[in-house]
């Protein structure tokens, strides 16, 4: 069963389609990344699942239910970790938690424990009484998870939890989403740090203009956009016919020469570096040093989401 | 439920912003009433008037007119602070002199030919007590007047009858016609309306409270509210929870201005504290309403609202007479020309709730008055309760 | 001059502050001057006139007499005869005085009076307003001391020729004739009065829409990119004082302007000079409210904040300065107070201005110089105090700060 399952969701801001046709299923278990450039409808398809936003057409079903902004026995189960900060400056660090999480738990004793718990998993034993505007950027976005988690849901979301968050607060997090996932908890993720969702993500689903370009693994995702290695040689001297060569492999994209360096953008092959230096060879060009480098996620996302600048 | 309303009293109370509009607004000006009416109840008895006085001549005229005055003039309660001059003349020069200083002359008083005269300076003011003043001052000429006209009458139709001891003590003893009493149980002081004119001007401000509280209720205004929202408590019970905080601190902050008044002000409200915490309580709830029902105006800037309130309270409380005595004689034009004005009008109803506690001693018109407070705030419960109770939005 | 526009911008983006407090507030002082009666403009004396009712019981031709004897005096209403109809009198304040006359007062009344007996006495109910009710009193005690005389000098006369007697008695009136009038006087009072209650409005909506424009200017990113910038300290806060001063000259102008089209009878009845020293003093008086509010900037306030201290202040300020009820009226102690306070020096400053006549002298502007002045030695104190704290502030933490990290609560 899917725990997300959202189908052909439209969802219009007067003329701008923000959603088009917008399909999402999430299995159990899962660490779903979401991964799209601004204002591709990331933020909006979230907001519609947890039923903030009304939309024009399509179905939202949550752990195999239709979900509706009055079903509070889903929302129960559901944990959100917004990409703003929003806590009360009024309230401690605990009160805060205490109280997002009273809006999920009414035992007290064991919203208590949950309370606890949350502190410990972000870290925050040293400030629990402190009031949101003594910490630091890192400390308040942990207080933000703290926040969107202690209930233990089954289902999170996270909105670019990381943002403005130093390294060692950012590995701590997702070292946190690991955890929590690891005791069962199906997380979405969204990011615009790829080497995160690279990181963390079992499944990636790119979307822009509303709509899902690519969906996969992160391998499937390099495999389906055709991106190999990068390769750079230090080449003295390449005559123009080895580089012709080189240009007509079938695995390579483009290669190109400034004299000292020989790039080379390699599509989806098996033997990319060793067919390039069988070349080199042929043309008997010694290469100084080599460097070759596996495609990355943001690779992808370029390729497929384009170069072109976002509002 | 009891989650929200506790950790919402909390924030509130923690919000210096809201704090200084529900607590230091009250006290501040609660303080400054006590400074300015604890002496004015003491002066309430209208002071000796000022008056030059044309010495007359020594005829029987002028004795008796002479008599009249001193005796004006005498006593704890006198009238008259008079100035004995030589001329008409002296006498202007005096009262000109004095115009407009802090202790000017009503004006002078003179006998000519017989006949009293009064000459009185003709500027009045925003009290219009100078005007009064030359009043009463005309008044004791007339009397004056009317009782040398009976006595020459007298004296011309039946003299004998004015050594009857009987007649004479009637011609020139003074008489107390009157007794002044009270149609209710007890009186208050004049200068309480004026703490109750404060008690509705800060309950509406108060309204402020409310409109924070549904700024962080609505998904569309606050990242709070949004958070909020998705929660996996009913939304209703949140909303409900939030707002009855909200009333509860703005009652609770009144309740402490009321004992203020009443501790350190020594403000008499005649054993009818309950009565009047009834009516703040009423006041209090449509203050919470009125900053929902502000809340709810779309495609206004948050805090734009704070300001809409603020003009929507300073006009309210104009038009209910709340900014001083000058201010009744507006409200009351209004009210005579437009009496559905008064009932519109949250300031007019709650001062004049307050106003039929100290003056009636049925509960009937108090009841009419909050009955009339709840229907307002009900009504304006409903204006927002589409706003407040909706959790999904076009866009946020 | 870029952070001035930068700030005048600012402002236009929040522009329902000064709709609603400048332009808004100005309107209740235009309300209350005009709707208030200033008294009897003509040369002729009119005694003041109060709202009774008489609840006879008696019907004799006395309690008829004393109802005529106050219709001299005032309107009469009617007001029918039980406890609830009286309370409703009152408490509404339709009546100043409610006399009520028993049943077979104008017999005992008079027998009394024969028998040189203490005569009995009626009861009244004053309303809040005693003054008028005294007054009307005053009345109605003249009129049964004329019945009482004549009643005890002719025994036999019926009641009616006594009551009727006596009307004719207290028909003889002293003349009373104004001795000093100012027909204008009373229109430039209402002006000085909309100038005196405009203490609250300006004070308010300056300080609001000051508070508004430097918070929006002071965010904590946005005031230290313009602290980093070449700019320097001084020309910045010269640039954003600038900007407020624009703000504080349009409450100013309108604030002014709005009063003197509306009673310009009264400005016109002024002298030229007048005018302008009152419009100098209101802008001496405006400077204050914008002071407090850079001050407020300065220390961070939020817009609310602002809007409550604005508020306050303005309320004390215009209390003090005699705008609710008059100074005479106060204690020795508060006028003591009131003295250390804007209002009452800028309402001293307006009243010796607006009765300036013909070619002032010097000796007539030197107190309206002074009393500007100390407007002015307020507003240089608050200045200084706001520059000061503006200074400090660059050295706190607030000055820098993880502003993106900053939570999001509205």
């Amino acid at each position: 069963m899917n725990i997300v399952d959202v189908k052909n969701l439209v969802k219009r801001y007067g003329t701008t389609l923000a959603l088009d046709h917008f399909n999402m299923e999430i299995e159990r278990g899962e660490v779903f990344g979401l991964l799209g450039p601004n204002g591709s409808g990331k933020t909006t398809a979230i907001n519609c699942i947890l039923q903030l936003l009304t939309y024009d057409k399509g179905t939202i079903e949550l752990f195999g239910e239709k979900m509706s902004s009055t079903r509070y026995d889903l929302k129960r189960r559901i944990g959100v970790v917004p990409q703003n900060v929003a806590v009360f400056e009024e309230l401690t660090v605990r009160e805060n938690i205490d109280y997002f999480c009273g809006l999920y738990v009414s035992d007290a004793a064991e919203r208590r424990a949950c309370v606890n718990d949350a502190i410990e998993f972000v870290g925050l034993q040293d400030y629990a009484k402190h009031r949101p505007k003594k910490l630091s950027g890192g400390l308040l976005r942990r207080l933000n998870i703290a926040c969107g988690i202690a209930h233990k849901p089954e289902l999170a979301f996270f909105d670019e939890p990381t943002v403005a968050v130093d390294p060692q607060s950012r590995a701590s997090i997702l070292q946190g989403i690991t955890e929590m996932n690891e005791r069962g908890t199906t997380v979405v993720y969204t990011s615009h740090y790829m080497e995160e969702v690279e990181e963390l993500c079992n499944r990636i689903m790119i979307m822009d203009k509303g709509r899902t370009l690519a969906i996969g693994t992160n391998a499937q995702l390099k495999i389906m956009t055709g991106i190999g290695e990068r390769i750079e040689v230090d080449v003295l001297d390449l005559p123009e016919a080895a580089r012709a060569k080189l240009q007509g492999l079938d695995s390579v994209q483009s290669a190109d020469y400034d004299g000292h360096v020989l790039r080379i953008t390699c599509g989806n092959g098996q033997h990319n570096v060793s067919d390039v230096l069988g070349i080199l060879r042929a043309f008997d060009v010694t290469p100084g040093r080599i460097w070759a480098e596996p495609p990355t996620l943001n690779d992808v996302f370029l390729e497929i989401t384009g170069r072109d600048l976002r509002d | 439920m009891w989650n929200t309303f506790k950790y919402t009293l909390l924030w509130l109370v923690r919000s210096p912003d809201i704090m200084v509009w529900a607590l230091l607004f009250p006290l501040v000006l609660t303080s400054v009433f006590i400074a300015m009416f604890g002496p004015l109840d003491d002066m309430a008895q209208l002071e000796p008037m000022r008056v030059a006085v044309v010495q007359p001549d020594d005829t029987t005229e002028g004795q008796a007119f002479e008599a009249f005055v001193d005796t004006m003039s005498e006593g704890n309660d006198r009238l008259l602070d008079p100035t004995f001059v030589a001329t008409a003349d002296d006498a202007a020069d005096l009262v000109r002199r004095h115009a407009g200083t802090d202790e000017p002359y009503v004006g002078y008083i003179t006998l000519d030919q017989g006949e009293p005269q009064a000459y009185v300076i003709g500027n009045v003011s925003t009290s219009g007590l100078e005007n009064l003043e030359s009043s009463i001052l005309a008044l004791m000429l007339d009397e004056y007047t009317a009782r040398s006209y009976l006595a020459k009458e007298l004296a011309r139709t039946d003299p004998a009858a004015l050594v009857d001891p009987t007649v004479s003590q009637a011609l020139f003893e003074p008489m107390r016609a009157t007794v002044q009493v009270h149609v209710t149980d007890n009186q208050p002081k004049e200068s309480t309306r004026f703490y109750f004119a404060l008690l509705g001007m800060a309950a509406l401000f108060g309204g402020s409270m409310g409109l924070t509280a549904c700024r962080r209720l609505k998904a569309n205004t606050s990242a709070l509210g949004a958070r909020r929202t998705i929660g996996a408590t009913n939304y209703a019970r949140t909303v409900v929870a939030t707002l009855a905080a909200s009333w509860l601190l703005s009652f609770a902050c009144l309740s402490v201005a009321f004992a203020y008044m009443e501790i350190a002000g020594g403000v008499n409200f005649a054993g009818r504290e309950g009565a009047c915490l009834t009516v703040v309580a009423a006041a209090s709830l449509v203050a919470t309403a009125l900053g929902c029902a502000l809340s709810a105006i779309p495609r206004i800037p948050e805090d734009g609202k704070n300001g809409i309130l603020s003009g929507v309270v300073c006009f309210a409380s104009l038009f209910a007479g709340l900014y001083g005595q000058p201010t009744m004689e507006l409200a009351d034009t209004i009210s005579a020309a437009f009496p559905a004005a008064d009932i519109i009008n949250p300031a007019t109803q709650i001062s004049q709730a307050f106003y039929s506690i100290m003056y009636y001693d049925t509960v009937g018109p108090l009841m009419g008055h909050l009955g009339i407070l709840c229907t307002m705030s009900i009504l304006l419960f409903l204006v927002s309760a589409s706003s407040l109770r909706r959790q999904r939005y076009a866009s946020i | 001059m870029r952070a001035f526009k930068c700030a005048l911008r600012v402002m236009r983006a929040h522009l329902i502050f000064p709709i609603v407090y400048i332009i808004g507030l100005s309107f209740m002082g235009i309300f209350m001057a005009m709707s208030f009666n200033f008294g009897q403009a003509d040369e002729q004396f009119q005694p003041e006139r109060g709202d009774f009712a008489v609840v006879d019981r008696d019907t004799s031709a006395v309690s008829a007499g004393i109802s005529e004897a106050l219709s001299a005096k005032g309107g009469r209403i009617e007001v029918a005869d039980d406890r609830q109809a009286f309370q409703d009198a009152v408490a509404k304040g339709s009546v100043d005085y409610l006399l009520v006359v028993p049943e077979g007062y104008g017999d005992a009344f008079t027998t009394a009076a024969r028998e040189g007996a203490e005569p009995p006495s009626l009861d009244v109910v004053f309303s809040y307003y005693s003054a008028e009710g005294a007054y009307l009193d005053e009345a109605v005690g003249s009129y049964l001391s004329a019945v009482r005389t004549i009643a005890a000098a002719h025994p036999e006369a019926t009641l009616n020729k006594v009551a009727n007697d006596a009307l004719e008695a207290i028909g003889h009136t002293a003349h009373t004739t104004i001795l000093e009038t100012g027909s204008s006087m009373t229109e430039v009072d209402r002006f000085l009065f909309y100038l005196q209650w405009s203490t609250y409005t300006l004070f308010a909506g300056i300080t609001v829409c000051i508070g508004v424009l430097t918070a929006a200017m002071g965010r904590t990113d946005v005031r230290r990119r313009s602290l980093i910038s070449p700019l320097s300290f001084v020309s910045y806060n010269v640039q954003l004082g600038l900007a407020c001063l624009t703000i504080t000259v349009f409450a100013w102008l309108w604030s002014f302007g709005i009063g003197a089209a509306t009673f310009p009878q009264a400005v016109a009845s002024m002298t030229i000079s007048g005018i302008i020293w009152c419009a100098l003093s209101m802008f001496g008086f405006c400077l204050i409210p914008l002071a407090v509010g850079f001050l407020l900037g300065q220390f961070g306030a939020s817009i609310t904040m602002s809007n409550a201290i604005g508020n306050i202040c303005g309320m004390v300020v215009s209390f003090l300065g005699g705008a609710w009820m008059p100074l005479d009226l106060m204690s020795p102690t508060v006028l003591h107070v009131a003295q250390c306070m804007p209002g009452y020096w800028y309402n001293k400053a307006c009243d010796l201005a607006a009765h300036l006549s013909g070619t002032p002298t010097l000796d007539a502007i030197v107190p309206i110089l002074q009393s500007v002045g100390v407007l002015l030695l307020f507003t240089a104190v608050l200045l200084v105090i706001a520059l000061l704290v503006a200074r400090l502030r660059t050295r706190t933490s607030t000055a820098g700060g993880n502003a993106a990290a900053q939570t999001v609560i509205s």
